[in-house]
């Protein structure tokens, strides 16, 4: 499916920058912070951890097993029958990923932005576009990603000068946990706001050199989550600890509330025209894993049947979802599916990996 | 290759018919703009009064022409919206609204009644102003100030000019939202404006409010103790306060004031106040003069500003105190650093009861030195 080895550690990081932040960057300050305000704040650390341990066993995974594709080996790894029905398991992982991020940023701009555009019109474009960026390969997203990066963090830039003004750091205090019956549900959230980096597994054969990636990686997760939390320290900040309760779009909201001197405000369009550049590159990049698992499950190669189908499977359930509160219940749900089975998918593919390369061992023994 | 270009170009054509623009575009000319609208309460009815410019494309400048006040009436605010869209000869568009103006009326029910539709509908702004009225806020807008050709656009000016001299003089809608979402029940000031005579538009005073509800009215006066505490710019005439009891113009500059806590029981606060005051007018009296006597003419100037100055400050915070409406974020200061001492308990209560004292500490310096 257009891809080679030719991605290099630098466009890696920035790929893993994005796919944690456009994954659920909407979404995300919103579920995290309106139930226990700045104590909220700690559920990303676990989010963190399960983040740094998908790194490590993708690294631990891909330097055992250079030769294959992720969706090749699971078979090898843990046997025909159930690597294959885990390997289908992550592609379902990976589509429900790009419904999740892409029917959240149509919902925004919707309710926000553009009322009158029926939302069948909006997911078409946007899934079409990201179906045919995804079926040139894996290269021009991952060069294109070098640029969004500098987009992500201009607009964190732009949102932190431009409410400066109305930023207070008592807003912030004080720290306790109002609602702990809903701190696990933010805690799911946070790891599910993570899951994007299971898209690691696909895209890790295609690295030229791994040497060095696994810090790299590392350090592109901790940068990330340094972006997010300012994403959110803004938003209570500007916002309240309840203020944050009253509004959805809370990334939104701050870009609303911009204000530099006179000649810049009213920039909320400016801030979607270039989060939408964003969103596609994440989408993109999620499809083509998804795409590429199938392909590789079915042990084929660029097939435009099986590439375009899923765009259009995806289209047609992402149609399904009609308003934002039927997609955070889907969100919510797939956050504690996640839960439950990422602990057991990692711990699978580590072990498969230890066994395999054990038997690779003994056979050239 | 040609397949491919073919492919390209087929895509871009989908894409441009499929350009989300084409059901949300706005035309310019067909488009009415709203400035500013005015929330009023009367006998059960809601007000709206907007003032909208209806541009033609091929102006480039907005004249008196192009300026149109209408107003409606209705059991709720998205009733009178309905009525004002129903005989509006263009589209309202709202997205533009620097300015709400809310009346007594409105003000003595709830606020929250006059500006949640508006916020549900994604109408304003967190940054939008507010403004009140005493009495009507539609006389407002209706008013014919002589000092401006085009009405539409004095009282944003007067906000923005005011803002510029008095850093952080305005209220938003979000200074709102941020205080009616805690629970201490604190007041919020929102700048008064008022017409004089209906030819002139002048900023002075303020309401106070709680839980969104009308406690009183303040004086300038008042609201020039209320910046000393919560911070801004200010340019400010003392009089009597040279050697020789000239009056004194200083451009003061202030931050937010450090409460400190004294005693918990009984609530002892302290409120430490810091100035830079910068000497603008002085009657040329340190043209010429030795260094030693400037920096004498300056302690002076400060005394004189403290004494002045003080009272003034503890007269604002015992008429705050006597409302129970606490304006200048002392329970959001205990809130954040002290909770144990208003979590649960009635905050305007402990407030009215508390002992403050106001320490200033201030600087006095020519503005050619600043």
């Amino acid at each position: 499916m257009g891809s080679s080895k030719l991605i290099s550690n630098r466009e890696l990081f920035h790929i893993v920058l994005m796919l944690h932040q456009g994954r659920i960057f909407w979404m995300l300050p919103y579920f995290i912070v309106k139930d226990n305000g700045t104590s909220g704040l700690l559920t990303l650390a676990p989010g963190f951890l399960a983040g740094a341990l998908i790194i490590a066993v993708c690294s631990f995974w891909g330097r055992r097993c250079r030769e294959q594709g992720f969706v090749e080996a699971l078979p090898c790894l843990l046997g025909k029958p159930f690597g294959k029905f885990l390997a289908l398991l992550l592609i379902l992982f990976y589509m429900s990923f790009v419904i999740v991020c892409l029917c959240s940023f149509v919902e925004m701009l919707r309710s926000q932005l553009l009322e009158e555009t029926p939302r069948i019109v909006l997911l078409c474009t946007l899934f079409f576009l990201v179906g045919w960026m995804s079926w040139n390969g894996l290269e021009d997203m991952a060069r294109f990603a070098v640029l969004c990066t500098v987009v992500t963090v201009l607009l964190l830039v732009l949102v932190v000068v431009g409410n400066a003004d109305v930023f207070s750091l008592e807003h912030l205090l004080p720290v306790e946990i109002k609602n702990p019956d809903l701190l696990p549900q933010s805690v799911f959230h946070g790891i599910y706001g993570y899951g994007g980096l299971l898209a690691l597994f696909m895209i890790y054969p295609a690295l030229n050199t791994r040497k060095g990636i696994k810090r790299q990686l590392w350090f592109s997760l901790l940068l990330s989550t340094i972006i997010v939390l300012a994403w959110l320290v803004m938003s209570l900040g500007v916002f309240g600890q309840a203020g944050v309760g009253t509004a959805v779009w809370l990334p939104l909201e701050l870009a609303r509330m911009v204000q530099l001197g006179p000649f810049l405000e009213r920039t909320e369009a400016l801030f979607s025209v270039l989060w939408m550049v964003i969103i596609f590159m994440n989408g993109s990049l999620l499809i083509w894993c998804a795409s590429q698992g199938m392909h590789q499950l079915l042990e084929q190669r660029k097939n435009p049947w099986i590439h375009w189908g899923m765009v259009l499977l995806l289209l047609l359930i992402s149609i399904l979802i009609k308003n934002a509160v039927q997609l955070f219940q889907l969100e919510q749900l797939l956050s504690v599916l996640y839960m439950g089975l990422l602990p057991v998918l990692l711990l699978l593919i580590a072990a498969g990996t230890v066994i395999y390369n054990k038997r690779k061992g003994e056979s050239r023994q | 290759m040609t397949a491919k270009k073919i492919q390209l170009a087929v895509l871009l054509l989908i894409t441009v018919l499929l350009c989300s623009g084409c059901w949300d575009k706005k035309e310019y000319n067909q488009l009415a703009l709203a400035q500013a609208i005015a929330i009023d309460y009367t006998d059960g009815q809601y007000q709206l009064t907007m003032q909208l410019i209806m541009p033609k494309a091929s102006e480039e400048t907005v004249s008196s022409e192009n300026i149109w006040i209408i107003d409606g009436q209705g059991d709720s605010v998205g009733d009178a919206l309905e009525q004002i869209a129903l005989r509006a000869p263009r589209e309202i568009y709202l997205d533009h609204l620097d300015i709400v103006l809310l009346g007594e009326a409105l003000m003595q029910q709830d606020i929250d009644n006059g500006l949640e539709y508006l916020m549900k509908q994604n109408v304003l702004r967190r940054r939008t102003n507010l403004l009140a009225v005493e009495g009507m806020a539609g006389d407002i807008l209706q008013a014919k100030p002589d000092l401006a050709e085009v009405d539409i656009f004095y009282l944003a000016n007067l906000l923005k000019g005011q803002n510029r001299r008095m850093k952080g003089s305005n209220t938003i809608i979000n200074d709102y939202y941020v205080n009616a979402g805690t629970k201490l029940q604190e007041a919020l000031v929102i700048p008064k404006v008022s017409a004089k005579d209906e030819k002139e538009l002048q900023l002075s005073g303020g309401a106070l409010l709680k839980d969104g509800v009308l406690l009183c009215w303040v004086e300038p006066e008042w609201m020039v103790s209320y910046r000393w505490i919560v911070g801004g710019l200010e340019l400010t005439t003392l009089p009597n306060a040279g050697l020789e009891q000239q009056d004194i113009t200083m451009e003061i500059h202030k931050s937010k004031c450090q409460w400190e806590l004294l005693s918990q029981e009984p609530l002892k606060i302290r409120a430490n106040i810091k100035g830079d005051l910068y000497v603008v007018e002085n009657k040329n009296l340190t043209k010429a003069v030795s260094p030693e006597e400037i920096e004498s003419f300056c302690q002076h100037v400060q005394q004189q500003a403290v004494q002045q100055m003080k009272p003034q400050i503890e007269s604002a915070i015992a008429l705050a105190q006597e409302h129970g409406g606490d304006a200048f974020g002392l329970g959001q200061w205990l809130h954040a650093w002290h909770p144990e001492l208003v979590e649960g308990k009635d905050w305007p209560q402990l407030f009215s009861k508390a002992e403050i004292e106001v320490n200033m500490d201030t600087a006095a310096v020519l503005f050619e030195y600043r």
